[in-house]
């Protein structure tokens, strides 16, 4: 509805302006500029985003300080805190790093910010920006042309800084050439009136631009030219600061709960230190004045004092906000709670990682384990079977023989609350991840959608499985109910051994022991081949029931095989290295075939089928 | 190109594939030693466990582990013949 209302306001307020004024017209055009150009540096640095920039980020969150330093640095560097906002969130999402960690590096960002302030006033003012701008331009462009991501990345960042420049440059323009035909000091305010006011406007035209660092360039570049007082530069630079949780909040709709914590974490931050500002804003200009003096700054330079305020008040919110990070942290956990809802929904997948090559796959990694904890108690209550007896100690064989343990479950309404939203939301995480992943990923994003498929198809399995499976484990046939337990036991073991499975050890060790399940069930399957075969020589069962276990047999193999492979695909996809060892020491399946029937060979005297 | 140039350059193309085939050969040297040790966990138990189907699975695993061993210490002795025979 705002939408609707908002964006022909701002479209009529523009014309209006074009139409009017051609200065206008140079200062508009100047934030258009800048704001392009803030977003073509984002895309560069995106470009970095999935090695360097991931790695410092996972390394900064042990300790807050570490967190802290990450956002200044990283925001100064980039120019963006929107960008670190982004990245956070997605990491935060994913549950690479914590909420304090998380929130570390907002406040950190948040005073990382205000370097731009100190860019703009001290270096933008005072050289001819258009000069420099043309010829970053087009080396930026020739960047952009090279095959490398890398490089191209390097041109989106040079194109950013060229578009920043003729945007700093057509918003000086525009001020100095207003000056000469209208004041708009005239419009000044003065007193609390005058502070509010400002501030409100400052908080508008951010949450217009969702750019402070635009919102500020434009003050200042105002400021330099006198066409706004200092005093309401201060209250439109403090509106600027809390207008900017916006890009927060809008990144942090689609995300999950994390993601919401920290966008609150950032409004409450913001809120604070602008609040603080405006309370002590006496106090406050007069350490501007002491700052200034001690640094060399002119009493009358009011744009690199508005610099000085900026720093000052953010770095004031930062040294007030860090002691209470931890209760922040602990209110934030109790007040925004995750929904209580009927489907389980996917809980590490974000918009904000899709852009992240490394993060949107450790994400989606996450969530397809996420997926399988769901998929084990689906098939284990499948199978009738608790999941609980399974990770237990308990002999699988007596337990599957206990009388009277039919587990009655619906298994479609199972499938809909905690398989069909996640799966559904993987396989579509997976396809736009892949769209805007460099090519080396594609391998590592197919084998993921494999595990996701190999899932799914387990549980379809032990549905078709399940269909003769209750009446048989009850039959009166001794025969017919051993060889169903059978059934249940083989899956039962698959999904304990999976279980476990040690994360803890060495990756490719853990895959090779796949191979040591595979012989098991071979084995297994030969066996109940044979008893089958017996139980029809001997006439203990009709022809119909061997034919359905013939058929129950295959399905079982087939839940065994896609739990297997579903495991295999997950974790080669997370193998940093030694993929090509494990290619090189796992078996064919000629080779599990000799094993099971060697060790069967050599024990035929003693089976161990259990009866 | 000069040939100094070219020379200095395929140097540093030889240097990275002779320090992927070190870290290859690092990699399958750990995985080879951790399997050497389960088979020797697995010997050890089989002596204490008497339940048949226990020990068949523990048979079946010991097979298993000295086949992906075998293929092992294959590719490591070829790998380490590659490496010795371009004189890194």
């Amino acid at each position: 509805m705002l939408g609707r209302i908002l964006l022909p306001s701002i479209f009529l307020v523009l014309s209006y302006g074009f139409w009017v004024s051609s200065n206008f017209k140079d200062i508009a055009a100047g934030v258009a500029l800048f704001l392009f150009g803030m977003l073509c540096m984002e895309q560069g640095f995106k470009a970095y985003s999935g090695g360097t920039l991931q790695r410092a980020l996972s390394r900064s969150t042990d300790r807050l300080w570490k967190s802290l330093s990450f956002g200044v640095v990283s925001t100064a560097l980039m120019q963006s805190s929107s960008l670190v906002s982004v990245i956070t969130i997605s990491f935060l999402s994913a549950q690479l790093i914590g909420l304090a960690g998380g929130i570390g590096i907002i406040f950190g960002a948040n005073l990382g910010t205000t370097t731009g302030a100190w860019i703009v006033a001290g270096f933008g003012l005072k050289v001819n920006l258009s000069a420099y701008a043309l010829p970053i331009l087009v080396f930026g462009v020739v960047f952009l042309m090279q095959s490398s991501q890398k490089i191209k990345g390097l041109g989106w960042i040079l194109v950013g800084i060229g578009f920043l420049f003729l945007g700093i440059h057509y918003m000086k323009e525009g001020f100095s050439a207003y000056s000469q035909h209208i004041d708009l000091t005239q419009y000044a305010m003065t007193g609390v009136a005058g502070l509010l006011a400002f501030t409100l406007i400052g908080i508008a035209a951010t949450v217009i631009m969702q750019s402070s660092h635009a919102t500020l360039t434009l003050i200042i570049t105002a400021l330099a030219v006198g066409q706004i007082t200092y005093e309401n530069a201060l209250a439109l630079t403090i509106g600027a600061n809390v207008g900017t949780t916006i890009t927060a909040i809008l990144g942090s709709l689609s995300a999950n709960i994390s993601g919401k914590r920290l966008a609150a974490a950032h409004l409450v931050f913001n809120l604070v230190t602008g609040l603080v500002a405006l309370v002590f804003l006496q106090p406050l200009l007069s350490a501007v004045d002491i700052i200034s003096s001690w640094a060399g700054i002119g009493q009358t330079d009011h744009t690199l004092k508005l610099a000085v305020f900026h720093t000052l008040f953010n770095l004031l919110g930062v040294l007030l906000m860090l002691p209470m990070i931890n209760t922040l942290v602990s209110w934030l956990e109790r007040h925004l709670r995750e929904d209580k809802v009927e489907h389980d929904k996917p809980r590490y997948l974000s918009e904000a990682s899709l852009a992240l090559p490394d993060i949107a796959m450790q994400a989606v990694t996450k969530e397809t384990q996420h997926l399988f904890r769901n998929a084990f108690t689906v098939i284990a209550h499948g199978i009738s079977l608790r999941r609980a007896s399974i990770t237990s100690d308990e002999d699988l064989w007596q337990l599957v023989q206990s009388p009277g343990k039919i587990i009655v479950v619906d298994l479609d309404d199972q499938y809909a609350r905690n398989i069909k939203d996640i799966y559904s939301a993987n396989i579509e995480f997976l396809s736009r991840a892949q769209a805007e992943a460099p090519r080396e990923y594609a391998e590592t994003y197919n084998a993921l959608r494999r595990a996701n498929m190999d899932v799914v198809a387990a549980i379809k399995a032990v549905k078709h499985l399940r269909k003769n499976l209750l009446p048989c484990m009850l039959s009166s046939n001794p025969d017919i109910r051993r060889e169903y337990n059978q059934f249940r036991a083989r899956i039962g073991e698959v999904l304990r051994e999976l279980a476990t499975l040690r994360d803890g050890d060495d990756a490719v060790v853990t895959l090779l022991s796949l191979d040591q399940i595979r012989v098991a069930i071979v084995d297994a399957e030969n066996q109940a081949a044979r008893a089958v075969d017996k139980l029809i020589r001997e006439g203990l069962i009709t022809s119909q029931a061997a034919a359905s276990l013939i058929n129950d047999g295959a399905y079982v193999k087939e839940v065994i095989r896609k739990l297997l492979d579903m495991y295999e695909e997950l974790h080669k996809a997370g193998l940093t290295d030694g993929s090509e060892v494990h290619d090189e020491l796992a078996l064919e399946s000629h080779e599990i075939d000799t094993i099971a029937h060697e060790v069967d060979r050599d024990q035929v005297a003693k089976p161990s089928v259990r009866n | 190109m000069t040939n100094d140039k070219l020379f200095e350059k395929l140097s540093a193309l030889l240097e990275v594939e002779d320090d992927t085939d070190k870290k290859h050969i690092k990699k399958l040297r750990k995985v080879l030693q951790k399997l050497k040790k389960r088979q020797k966990e697995l010997h050890a138990s089989l002596d204490q466990i008497e339940d048949e189907h226990e020990r068949r699975k523990i048979k079946q695993n010991i097979e298993v582990l000295k086949l992906q061993r075998k293929k092992g210490v294959g590719v490591y002795k070829e790998l380490k013949q590659t490496v010795a025979s371009t004189g890194h």
